[in-house]
C-alpha cells in the first residue's frame, strides 16, 4: 500500500498525545500534591494541540474535507466513522480538563471544580482506549489485507502511543521540574521557616522518575507486541494468488498488458514506489528510533533522575522516538500487500 | 452490542471459514447457485442481482468496451472522468472498465487471454459497509453497488476494501468512482429498449459480455453460468460476486473453491 502521510502524521502525533495525556492522569493521581495546577495544565493544552495537529493532518487525506461532518453517520457499520466520532470526543474532554486544571491555576475554584476535573479525566482516558481500538481497527477490520487484520494491529497501535507518550511526559516534566525547583526556592526565600516545600520537590523529582519507568515498560510492551506483528507478517502467505485472480488453474501465467499506459489509481494508491534501499532503512531506524534508544534513555532517566542537561537529553530522545513511530507506521502501509496487485505484475 | 461481534467477525474470523460453494457442483448447480446454496439475498426482499458475464472464449481485447464505457459515463451522470495528460508520454485517467492481457500456458502451448475488468457488484460487498458517509451503497431494488458522489468525501477507505481494485478515486473531481452497471442507461426512457443496457455491453463486437438478472435462473446470464461453468473471482473471500467469468473451453478449470479456502484463513 502506498503510504499516506497525512494518515502516518495523524496516528503518530494523536497516538502521542493520548499517551501523554494518560501519563498526565498518573502524575495527578500519584503526585497530584507536588505538583501546583499551574504546571499540570500546560501538558492538558499541549495533549489538546497534538490531538488537534492530528486531526489538521487527517483531513488532508479528504478529497472532500468540507463534506467531513457526514462521515460520523455510519458508526454502525464503520470503523472509520467511529474513530470521526471518538477523536473530537476525547478532544472535548481533554479540553474540559485542561480548563479546569487552568481555573485551578488562577485561584478561581468554583463549586465543582474536583468533579468536573475527575470526571474529565476519566472520561478522557477511556476516548484515549477508545481511540486507539477505532484506529486500530479501521485496519484490522480489513481481512483481504492480512497484514493487518489481526487484533495485534489496534494492541501496536496503543503501545506505540503509550510509550512515546509516556516518553513526552517524562520529557516535558523533567523540565517542569526546573520551574518548580525555581518556585520552590523562590517560596523558601520569601518565608524561609516554610520548609514544607523542600519534601514537594522530591516528591515531583520521583513522580518524573516514575514517569521514565511507566515510559520504559511501555517501550518494552511496544517491542513485544510490535515484534510479534511482524513475526506473524513474516510468516504471512498471500491467500490469493494470479490464478483465484483471473479464474484460471493454469499453474503458468504472465501479464501481457496491465490495460493503461501511464498509470492508474489502481497502480499508484497500491503499490508503495519506494526505493530498495529506504525498505531495507527504514527497519533499522524503527528499531534504533524507536525502541533501542528509548529503552536505554528511559532506563537511565529512571534511575538517575535527570537534572536540567538530562531533560535537554530526554527531549531530544523523544523527538528521536516519534521519527521512530513515524517509521513504524510507514512501514505498516508499506509492507501492506493488496490482492489487487496480483492484476498489475508490471509494477514491482 | 450484537453489531460489535459482527463487526469482529469480518476482521479476524470470516476469512478462516469455508461455506464457498464447490466449482466441482453439477454445471446445473453451479448455474442456481445463489438460490441453491441459501445464499442471502442482495438486500432484503431483493431478488433481483443485476450483473455481466463476460465470455473469456471470445473476448479479443479490442477495448471497445472500454472506449464506449468511458464516452458514456464521461458524458453522463457520473462524468466528466479525468483524463490528465491525454496526448504525452504517460496518458491517465479514470475509468470504469479495463481490459488485460494475459499469456497463459508455456511455449508453444500458449493461450492469450484477454480479460475485462470491471467492478463485479459483490453479493456480500467489502467496500459497502466501511464507508463512514453512507456513501457506498448496494441498490436494494437489483444489486447494483454504487458511489453517491455528493456524499463521498474521498478518504479512499472503500477501495482499500475491495480486494479486486475494482474503485478509482477521481483525481480531478475527488470523489471514488466505479461501474455503475450504467444505471442511468437501464431505465432512460430517452433510450430505444434494446439500448437499455450497460454501454459496454452495446459496444462489444463479439457478445463476450452478456448482461442481466444472475438471480432468475431462466435468464441469458443464468444459464451462460450454468452450461459454461461461470467463475467467480477471489472466491477465497467471500465476497460472493455477482459478475461471473466463462472459462476458455479446453483450459482446466480452477481448482477446487473450498481446497483455497484452507489457505485463507488469516
Amino acid at each position: 500500500m502506498r503510504p499516506a502521510w497525512s494518515i502516518v502524521i495523524f496516528t503518530t502525533l494523536a497516538g502521542m498525545g493520548q499517551g501523554f495525556f494518560l501519563g498526565l492522569l498518573g502524575l495527578e493521581t500519584f503526585a497530584g500534591d507536588a505538583w501546583p495546577a499551574a504546571l499540570l495544565a500546560p501538558a492538558a493544552w499541549a495533549v489538546l494541540a497534538l490531538l488537534a495537529a492530528g486531526l489538521v493532518a487527517s483531513v488532508f487525506h479528504l478529497g472532500h474535507p468540507e463534506r467531513a461532518w457526514r462521515a460520523a453517520s455510519q458508526w454502525r457499520t464503520s470503523w472509520l466513522s467511529r474513530e470521526v466520532i471518538v477523536l473530537p470526543a476525547l478532544m472535548a474532554a481533554v479540553g474540559v480538563h485542561a480548563l479546569a486544571l487552568t481555573l485551578l491555576a488562577q485561584g478561581a475554584a468554583p463549586r465543582g471544580i474536583a468533579f468536573v476535573l475527575g470526571a474529565s479525566a476519566g472520561v478522557a482516558a477511556a476516548l484515549c482506549a477508545a481511540l486507539w481500538w477505532c484506529t486500530g481497527m479501521i485496519y484490522a477490520c480489513l481481512r483481504m489485507l492480512r497484514e493487518w487484520a489481526t487484533p495485534l494491529t489496534p494492541l501496536a497501535f496503543a503501545a506505540l502511543g503509550l510509550a512515546s507518550g509516556l516518553g513526552l511526559a517524562a520529557a516535558w516534566f523533567a523540565c517542569a521540574l526546573g520551574r518548580l525547583a525555581g518556585q520552590v526556592a523562590h517560596a523558601v526565600h520569601v518565608a524561609p521557616l516554610v520548609v514544607a516545600h523542600v519534601p514537594v520537590l522530591e516528591s515531583a523529582r520521583a513522580s518524573v522518575g516514575g514517569l521514565c519507568a511507566a515510559a520504559l515498560a511501555a517501550t518494552f510492551v511496544a517491542i513485544a507486541v510490535k515484534g510479534a506483528w511482524w513475526w506473524r507478517r513474516e510468516a504471512l502467505r498471500p491467500a490469493s494468488t494470479l490464478q483465484s485472480a483471473l479464474a484460471i488453474a493454469h499453474p503458468r501465467i504472465r501479464q501481457m498488458s496491465m490495460g493503461m499506459t501511464g498509470g492508474s489509481f489502481n497502480t499508484r494508491e497500491f503499490f508503495h514506489h519506494a526505493a530498495p534501499w529506504v525498505m531495507s532503512a527504514l527497519p533499522v531506524a524503527m528499531i534504533v528510533f524507536g525502541a533501542a534508544l528509548p529503552l536505554v534513555a528511559f532506563a537511565a532517566a529512571a534511575m538517575h533522575s535527570p537534572d536540567a542537561a538530562g531533560a535537554a537529553l530526554l527531549c531530544l530522545v523523544v523527538v528521536l522516538q516519534a521519527g521512530g513511530v513515524l517509521c513504524e507506521r510507514w512501514l505498516f502501509f508499506a509492507w501492506a500487500r493488496h490482492p489487487q496487485n496480483l492484476y498489475y505484475q508490471g509494477v514491482a | 452490542m450484537s453489531f460489535l461481534t459482527d463487526l469482529f467477525k469480518p476482521a479476524f474470523a470470516r476469512a478462516a471459514t469455508g461455506g464457498a460453494v464447490s466449482a466441482k457442483a453439477s454445471p446445473a448447480a453451479r448455474g442456481a447457485q445463489p438460490r441453491a446454496a441459501g445464499a442471502a439475498p442482495a438486500a432484503p426482499g431483493s431478488t433481483k442481482q443485476l450483473a455481466l458475464v463476460i465470455d473469456l472464449d471470445v473476448c479479443v481485447g479490442c477495448h471497445a468496451c472500454v472506449t464506449n464505457c468511458k464516452q458514456w459515463n464521461t458524458s453522463g451522470e457520473a462524468g466528466p472522468l479525468a483524463d490528465l495528460n491525454p496526448y504525452g508520454a504517460g496518458p491517465t485517467g479514470t475509468f470504469f472498465n479495463r481490459v488485460q492481457t494475459y499469456e497463459v500456458g508455456a511455449f508453444p502451448d500458449t493461450q492469450t487471454v484477454h480479460f475485462p475488468k470491471s467492478c463485479l457488484h459483490c453479493e456480500d460487498p467489502p467496500c459497502v459497509p466501511v464507508c463512514p458517509t453512507g456513501a457506498s451503497y448496494k441498490r436494494a431494488a437489483d444489486g447494483i453497488v454504487l458511489v453517491d458522489a455528493d456524499k463521498c468525501i474521498g478518504c479512499g477507505y472503500c477501495a482499500w476494501a475491495c480486494p479486486y481494485g475494482a474503485r478509482e478515486m477521481d483525481p480531478s473531481a475527488k470523489v471514488m468512482t466505479k461501474c455503475t452497471l450504467c444505471v442511468d442507461r437501464l431505465e432512460n426512457e430517452q433510450l430505444p429498449q434494446a439500448e437499455r443496457k450497460p454501454a459496454c455491453v452495446l459496444a462489444c463486437p463479439t457478445n463476450a459480455r452478456l448482461f442481466g438478472d444472475v438471480h432468475d435462473p431462466a435468464s441469458e446470464v443464468s444459464r451462460a453460468i450454468a452450461e459454461r461453468g461461470g467463475q467467480a473471482l477471489m472466491p477465497e473471500w467471500q465476497t460472493r460476486p455477482a459478475n461471473r467469468y466463462l472459462p476458455r473451453r479446453g483450459m482446466a478449470p480452477p481448482p477446487a473453491q473450498d481446497a483455497r479456502d484452507g489457505a485463507g484463513g488469516a
